[in-house]
């Protein structure tokens, strides 16, 4: 019997597969009692509009597999790579994996995130609604953070990535950072564990980890954190190891992208030529590079910020 | 490989230019001159910083029962990131090529839930316990003390006074239990309890017989309890294959006691148990008892799937095995789904319709579908017309069902068993059928592979005297005994809504599914249900075994031995045969029995189950049909997980009842609480274990799970090894300390010792490593590979790896090859292979018993009424078959998986506790209103069953149910639900004394409710409320008053 390719014609065309079945019905002998199967062959509705832009090839996997590869290429080119994150929060259940994954590749304390997904019920007329919105450090190329503070402390790198020099941006400068961010995605970091309360602390909680090309611990005595901010880097620790993002792996949805945006032949470039982008993080000019697809966030989501970033 | 489009295809849809005129919105744009803008700024390092391959180790999780595939960065001698392996279907997909190089693919980390990644937290608990703690004051009382490990194999096996505090009672151990050890006797007893079942021999014959050994009997007057080794009952909660073997192994090959049960019926019992009936075979007159499975949906390849009472984006084995074929379906198109479910799930936010049925009546919704498809021809005629395996085959089918056999029909109208053709001079043997075709009877074989029979769909005729009607045509009057509306209202959902949902159900060839779970599974008419959604609308479109339709997974690869592998793990010098009832009656027909007595049962029977949970505790207290000496309690929490849960406790409080109470437990739990002794035991990163694979697994699977960090437990030493305390460890000793044939040298049978978990395990692993033949051995580890492995794991002790001990046991030409499994944490068939053409490659490929002749025949063990062999909507009631009385409350409770939590053991996992500190009550706004209730108010949940809203936990202890009402509109007005696993009070949430220190207790801990103690319990038998045929235990029929704290 023939391969079946599936749904090739897009939204809205008969599935293919139906006359493929048919032929295999043929192909296994049945003749002419094709007829007979008596199972209607109607043509499933289509309930979006048709301004909806065209899918994305790849299953997760294979994304996984080429946006890694893509990753290689950039970090051996020679050339500097130009960061870019995409959230397709059509796909995005609202599970939490990426917000416990980028906890555990770089620990924090309780109550510090570096990434969230924000939840939100909101009723759409009479029918209910869910929003699912995962958030990080959206390493502004104009960052409000660093208007804050003195020069220096914050610095822009040339493949995107907002960097926080941790000797100098610690206390008062740490907390005016944070506090300059629209959207509430830098904390300070208190040097709290989860455990050190308990029984019997644990060791994992105080292991060494790199953070702006240092090692640090959470509860060493002279490589904590203490009073620094804390805040996304898009895992650079991983990518100059040609790993992705915690949170881009992790993903069950499927939902995340990332790659060198300067590189026409890679994913990244790829899927967010022609898309419609969510524009609520532009309108402050910070010129982000995290960007959200815009096909589940309809009007009224986009209203007011404070549907989804309230303190 | 996949169904979307090539890549080419897509770049050239991108280029139509109606994108591009998008001002403004457009990414491409200002991004990319600004990037490169910075091109010239900066030069970057041309090189990558190398990752070192033996800083992971390939195991897999069990953070839930999914079991996904994952690889374990180790620093320090630490776990410190888990991460998705890009070797297995359940977190890649496409998965890699096995026979990728482990260092080429150390870089591609692969899907993973949030659960899964706080595993860590799960290993390195505050709470966790190290040594064997012995109860210093009453059960529950939480007072302990530590104790070596010999003192507590020496008290548990040899029994005496153990504890003083009881006031000189003496406790029988395993000795004195160890009473029938002959191989020949336990055949013998057994053959000949049989023959009592069948009326061919009399109890007075059989205490004839074996009059010198009756003192080896639970009960000389009734044979069939079988003997005394039957009184240590084994209960486990989360446990699979491997570490099953092994306990199995000591539980019924070596000890001889037929009490081996696990937790099925709390999970979704009813759904195994319609599977086992509906794979059932015809053999020698009667059926073969098919297998313990069931099925799910091809969902790579499904068009249409209903999510009936299956909540896929939290939970449904699993997160990342499912939701990225889901959701990469949705955005493209490929798929549309429905959604069945009393609460608006986040599927549904996302589904083309939900219908929001009331709990429990998903039958009728069901009916409703199958009277439409069945009036509008919409069913797979030329399937449901196939008769035997013969009549398939010539139409291409790998299946078929008995929808076209007769079915007798008694003078009451009440169907009973298959006509055969024996019955109307048509000769052929006991498992001849037959169907009515051309206008009269056809004999036929189901397994006759070369004569095709079909049948008439909708026959309802005279044969010679005898009444008989058609499979299909008895469905037919099941679902047409009510009109499509009349159901409708009884499922509060639309009729619209059900003839939408059956037309796009039958618009999709074989693509199309009823994919169910709990939500349909855990009322009391779970079995049922099962049977009308799974079972017949799946049939009635033929879809089972075809890409995009009903699949049974791709099975595993022969872990323990079989025709061609290196070991067999049955080896075995005097490997007893169980016999007799064991403590929940499963497998059993109460009307053989020796203590028959009418109806009701005293309890009921389970003739069509097993491993029902909730039956074990509740029977011991009743010690129906016998008392039981030693309960042991390995990895699970059945107070806490079942529902009416609270109503276990006094029973394991009583040290007459329960007189001896072991656990197995990495911390003190709920459940455990309660018991005499706690040996603690490895958690999942420590330890051996096969997971196998779940029906919507495509793929053949052999994931391993190996020990990966050093365990804090104590080291002890038996067999002359030295090992950190686990459950194997409890077993070899007391297998040492008795002498048992099995286990220690040449437990094997002369073909190896049994003296540590390696000798079990590695075995298990060079099997995978064989594969299905001898031509899918695996290769053997490179020499890269070797250091690989061995510098994965130098920071183990020599307790828990020891490389020469384990090349040993399987010896040199096995080593290299269990070295490449290991490498990769298991083994997975490569992933074009799990489709042929237009089906799946790892058939079901058999018959589907759409008619249930072996239920037909049983009664059900309460009523004495026949139980319905098909189909059918009953309403949900009591073990007694009556309504139940909820004395006027008006809230139906339910519950619901949150993807944070997995039933009761990751409260302790910090990271998902911080995410979501508490759960809710969660009702409508339209409910709170009426009950004068806002978001966030105080409440405690009541019921008829727990008018006190507490969980009664003894000494003077109670946890309220008491939590905080959250408002959403995501529910069905009338019904309430909490999310799982919250509301612990134990689990490190209270204070308990060790050696006379109290261990303060964590307050995040014990947050949020958990409602499970409002729930039913049976008014008859006293215990959870239960499908007395499935054997579900009930989560969702109860109704609550909330009322304001």
């Amino acid at each position: 019997m023939a391969e079946v390719k599936g749904n090739q014609q897009g939204i809205g065309a008969p599935p293919s597969q139906r006359r493929t079945f048919m032929q295999a019905l043929a192909g296994a002998g049945a003749g002419a009692a094709i007829a007979s199967v008596g199972l209607q062959m109607a043509r499933p509705e289509r309930a979006e509009a048709a301004d909806v832009p065209p899918p994305l090839a790849e299953a997760t996997g294979e994304a996984l597999i080429r946006m890694q590869q893509d990753l290689e290429r950039a970090m051996t080119s020679g050339r500097t790579p130009s960061w870019v994150m995409v959230v397709d929060t059509r796909k995005c259940v609202g599970c939490d994996a990426c917000t416990v994954a980028c906890k555990a590749e770089v620990p924090t304390g309780p109550g510090g995130f570096c990434r969230r997904v924000i939840q939100k019920e909101l009723p759409i007329g009479p029918r209910p609604y869910a929003v699912f919105k995962p958030v990080n450090c959206l390493q502004c190329d104009d960052p409000p953070c660093a208007r804050a503070v003195p020069s220096g402390m914050i610095r822009k790198r040339p493949d995107g990535i907002v960097e926080f020099n941790h000797i100098q941006l610690f206390g008062p400068y740490a907390r005016a950072a944070a506090q300059a961010c629209p959207w509430n995605l830098i904390h300070i970091d208190q040097k709290q564990t989860y455990t050190q309360d308990t029984p019997q602390p644990q060791a994992y909680e105080n292991r060494r980890f790199e953070e702006y090309g240092r090692e640090y611990r959470r509860q060493g005595v002279f490589d904590n954190l203490f009073e620094r901010a804390r805040k996304c880097t898009f895992c650079a620790h991983r990518l100059e190891r040609g790993v992705l993002p915690a949170c881009v792996t992790t993903c069950v949805g499927g939902a995340m992208y990332f790659g060198d945006i300067s590189d026409r032949a890679s994913l990244i470039y790829q899927v967010t030529q022609g898309r419609r982008v969510f524009k609520g993080h532009e309108n402050l000019g910070v010129k982000p590079r995290v960007i959200y697809f815009e096909e589940s966030m309809p009007e009224a989501v986009h209203v007011d910020c404070s549907a989804c970033h309230s303190r | 490989m996949n169904d979307d489009k090539t890549r080419e295809q897509v770049q050239a849809e991108h280029k139509t230019g109606r994108r591009e005129m998008l001002a403004g919105a457009l990414l491409g744009g200002a991004l990319l001159a600004r990037a490169e803008q910075a091109q010239a700024a900066d030069s970057a390092a041309g090189a990558l910083k190398p990752v070192d391959p033996s800083e992971y180790i390939y195991t897999t999780c069990l953070q839930c029962n999914t079991g996904c595939e994952i690889k374990v960065r180790i620093q320090d001698g630490l776990a410190v990131k888990i991460e998705g392996s890009p070797y297995a279907p359940r977190p890649m997909d496409p998965h890699i090529d096995w026979n990728t190089p482990v260092a080429q693919a150390v870089r591609l980390h692969a899907h993973f839930c949030p659960k899964g990644q706080a595993g860590i937290q799960t290993v390195y608990d505050p709470y966790r316990i190290t040594k064997v703690l012995k109860r210093a004051g009453a059960r529950g009382e939480g007072k302990w003390v530590t104790i070596p490990f010999d003192q507590a194999i020496r008290e548990i096996v040899e029994g005496g006074v153990l504890f003083p505090q009881d006031g000189g009672k003496s406790v029988e151990g395993f000795r004195a239990l160890y009473a029938l050890k002959d191989r020949q006797l336990f055949a013998d007893m057994a053959a000949d309890v049989t023959r009592i079942r069948r009326r061919q021999m009399t109890v007075e014959q059989f205490k004839e017989k074996y009059r010198d050994h009756l003192d080896k009997l639970i009960d000389p007057d009734h044979p069939d309890f079988g003997p005394k080794n039957n009184q240590f009952v084994f209960n486990w909660g989360r446990l699979k294959a491997g570490r099953g073997d092994f306990f199995r192994r000591f539980v019924q090959s070596s000890f001889g006691s037929v009490n081996a049960h696990g937790h099925t019926t709390v999970c979704q019992g009813s759904i195994y148990f319609a599977g086992m009936a509906m794979s059932d075979a015809p053999s020698g007159g009667s059926w073969t008892g098919g297998s313990k499975w069931y099925w799910m949906a091809d969902t790579t390849h499904a068009e249409f799937i209903i999510y009936w009472g299956a909540n896929v984006l939290e939970g449904g084995y699993g997160p990342s095995l499912k939701i990225p074929k889901i959701m990469r379906g949705l955005a493209s198109g490929r798929l549309k789904v429905a959604v069945i479910d009393p609460r608006h799930t986040k599927l549904a936010a996302k589904a083309w319709r939900w219908l929001p049925v009331k709990p429990g009546e998903d039958a009728a919704i069901a009916m409703a579908m199958i009277q439409w498809i069945l009036e509008n021809e919409r069913y797979d005629r030329r399937y449901l017309e196939n008769c035997n395996r013969a009549a398939a085959t010539a139409d291409g089918e790998p299946t078929w069902s008995n929808a076209a056999w007769l079915v007798k029909i008694g003078p009451d109208g009440t169907p009973g068993a298959f006509l055969r053709a024996s019955e109307i001079g048509l000769g052929g043997d006991a498992d001849t059928f037959v169907a009515w075709r051309n206008g009269k009877p056809l004999a036929f074989r189901s397994g006759d592979t070369a004569n095709p029979a079909e049948g008439d769909l909708f026959v309802d005729t005279v044969i010679n005297g005898i009444r008989v009607k058609s499979g299909l045509q008895i469905l037919r009057e099941e679902a047409q005994k009510r009109t499509i509306h009349a159901w409708a209202a009884i499922a509060g959902v639309s009729a619209a809504d059900i003839i939408a949902l059956a037309r796009e159900f039958t618009s999709h060839g074989k693509r199309a599914v009823v994919e169910i779970h709990r939500g349909v599974s855990q009322h009391t008419n779970g079995f049922y249900n099962s049977l009308a959604t799974m079972g017949a609308l799946n049939t009635l479109i033929g879809n089972l075994d075809w890409k995009g339709g009903l699949i049974y997974g791709g099975g595993s690869y022969g872990e323990t031995g079989g025709t061609g592998r290196p070991f067999q793990l049955t080896d075995h010098p005097a490997a007893l045969s169980p016999f007799g009832l064991d403590i929940i009656r499963g497998g059993a027909v109460y009307e053989q029995s020796t203590i028959f007595n009418g109806y009701p049962a005293r309890r009921p029977w389970y003739p069509l189950a097993s491993d029902v949970y909730q039956e074990v505790i509740p029977s011991a207290g009743d010690a129906y049909p016998y008392p039981i000496k030693i309960l042991m309690l390995y990895m699970g929490s059945p107070v806490y997980a079942l529902p009416a849960g609270h109503s276990l406790i006094p029973i394991l409080r009583d040290t007459d009842k329960i007189p001896l109470f072991i656990a197995s437990d990495i911390v003190i739990g709920e459940t455990t609480m309660y018991a005499d002794y706690i040996f603690p035991d490895l958690s999942y990163l420590e330890r051996w274990e096969f997971h196998r694979t779940h029906p919507s697994i495509a793929h053949r699977v052999s994931p391993v799970r190996q020990p990966v960090v050093p365990s804090p437990n104590e080291t002890v030493r038996v067999y002359g090894e030295e090992m950190p305390i686990s459950m194997e460890a409890v077993f070899l000793a007391i297998a040492e300390r008795l002498n048992l044939p099995g286990f220690g040298p040449g437990a094997f049978a002369g073909r190896g010792d049994l003296k540590r978990p390696e000798d079990f395990y590695l075995r298990m692993v060079a099997n995978v490593a064989y594969g299905q033949s001898s031509a899918e051995i695996c290769p053997d580890a490179s020499d890269e590979e070797m250091a690989i492995f061995l510098n994965a794991r130098k920071h183990l002790p020599k307790t828990m790896f020891d490389p020469e001990k384990w090349q040993g046991i399987v010896g040199p030409e096995w080593w290299r090859k269990v070295v490449y499994v290991l490498n990769r944490g298991g083994r997975w068939q490569p992933y074009a292979q799990a489709w042929t053409g237009e089906q799946v490659t790892n058939k079901y490929g058999k018959l589907i018993n759409l008619y249930l002749e072996k239920v037909a025949l049983l009664r059900d063990s309460m009523t004495g009424k026949p139980l319905p062999g098909i189909a059918t909507y009953l309403p949900i009631q009591d073990s007694l078959g009556r309504p139940l009385d909820h004395r006027g409350a008006p809230l139906h409770l339910i519950t619901n998986r949150n993807m944070l939590q997995t039933k009761s053991r990751t409260i302790s996992n910090y990271w998902l506790t911080d995410i979501k500190p508490e759960n809710f009550i969660e009702m409508s706004p339209r409910d709170a209103q009426q009950l004068g209730l806002k978001d966030g108010d105080d409440v405690f949940v009541l019921s008829a069953s727990n008018p006190d809203a507490q969980w009664t936990l003894g000494h003077g202890q109670a946890k309220p149910l008491r939590g905080k009402v959250r408002l959403t509109s995501r529910i069905r007005p009338g019904v309430v639900t909490f999310e799982l696993g919250w509301g612990h009070w134990a689990y490190g949430s209270s204070v308990q004394v060790i050696d006379g220190r109290a261990i303060p207790a964590d307050e995040r801990r014990g947050r949020g409710i958990h409602a499970n103690a409002a729930m039913d319990v049976d008014p008859f038998i006293r215990s959870p409320l239960s499908d007395v045929v499935g054997g579900s235990a009930v989560f969702y029929d109860t109704r609550v008053y909330i009322v304001k704290a």
